[in-house]
């Protein structure tokens, strides 16, 4: 096997060409993962440095560190190169500590979380759980006054703007 | 080789490429390998809302093994040339 060539390097399939930068790898199970690409073969095994897992969940996010990585090639989806002129992520997410992040993504009272302006709105536990729950998350909006008085609303989701029904009142 | 071949041929064409995570994803088809590993240059995903973290995306490396299909231009395919390249495949040479 001979190296390629410098030029030859941003006409082929391989990852030479990012080598040394920043890069999303997004994983067969859904994981995003970042970090620096600092080698790899022809398998997409890849060894990235400063790795961190992004957890995304609805409007929240947090970058957990992790360290060095080798991901097996096998488990690769995509490693895509990050445009550093662009944010990675939308405007209105927010970012949140990791236990935060943890505590919603074990599944919380996952219907009844949601991040709402920079604030987790909970719902108490005494609502009514077994209508809400069977409704898809993303569904489920709640926001209002203090910890305590809010409203949940059910919203579709090609239309949040609108709120199409009241399901659930302190 | 042929499948190899074929997408050789349509580098620098605008493709969308279906993942097997339902994940799609537009862009200029910058080369390809024997493992039908495809590198898109000019991303987008087609549902961006669903994929916040795909945003700044606008190069990437795919994969062969995740791919579903591969959407092609109207007038990426020659049939009578693939025909052909098919049938000399199949004969072995």
């Amino acid at each position: 096997m001979s190296w390629a060539s410098p030029e030859d390097i941003y006409l082929s399939t391989s990852l030479a060409s990012y080598l040394d930068k920043k890069l999303l790898v997004l994983l067969r199970d859904g994981r995003k993962l970042l970090g620096t690409l600092r080698s790899f073969d022809q398998f997409a095994n890849a060894v990235l440095e400063g790795a961190c897992e992004r957890v995304i969940v609805g409007e929240i996010y947090c970058d957990i560190p992790l360290g060095l990585y080798i991901i097996r090639g096998e488990n690769v989806v995509l490693i895509g190169e990050l445009d550093v002129d662009k944010e990675e992520l939308p405007p209105h997410m927010t970012r949140v500590p990791e236990a935060e992040i943890r505590r919603v993504q074990l599944g919380f009272m996952p219907c009844l979380c949601k991040y709402y302006r920079g604030c987790l709105v909970v719902a108490k536990s005494n609502y009514d759980l077994v209508s809400l729950s069977s409704l898809a998350v993303p569904c489920i909006w709640g926001w209002g006054g203090d910890n305590l008085e809010f409203q949940l609303f059910h919203i579709s989701q090609s239309s949040r703007s609108c709120c199409s029904l009241i399901l659930a009142r302190k | 080789m042929l499948f190899f071949s074929y997408f050789k041929d349509l580098v620098g064409r605008e493709v969308t490429v279906e993942l097997k995570n339902d994940l799609a994803i537009r862009g200029t088809l910058h080369s390809v390998d024997q493992y039908l590993n495809i590198k898109l240059e000019n991303t987008r995903v087609v549902d961006e809302d669903k994929y916040p973290h795909m945003r700044s995306v606008r190069n990437c490396f795919i994969r062969g093994s995740v791919v579903r299909y591969v959407q092609l231009p109207p007038d990426g395919v020659d049939i009578e040339l693939l025909h052909d390249a098919t049938r000399r495949e199949a004969r072995g040479g």
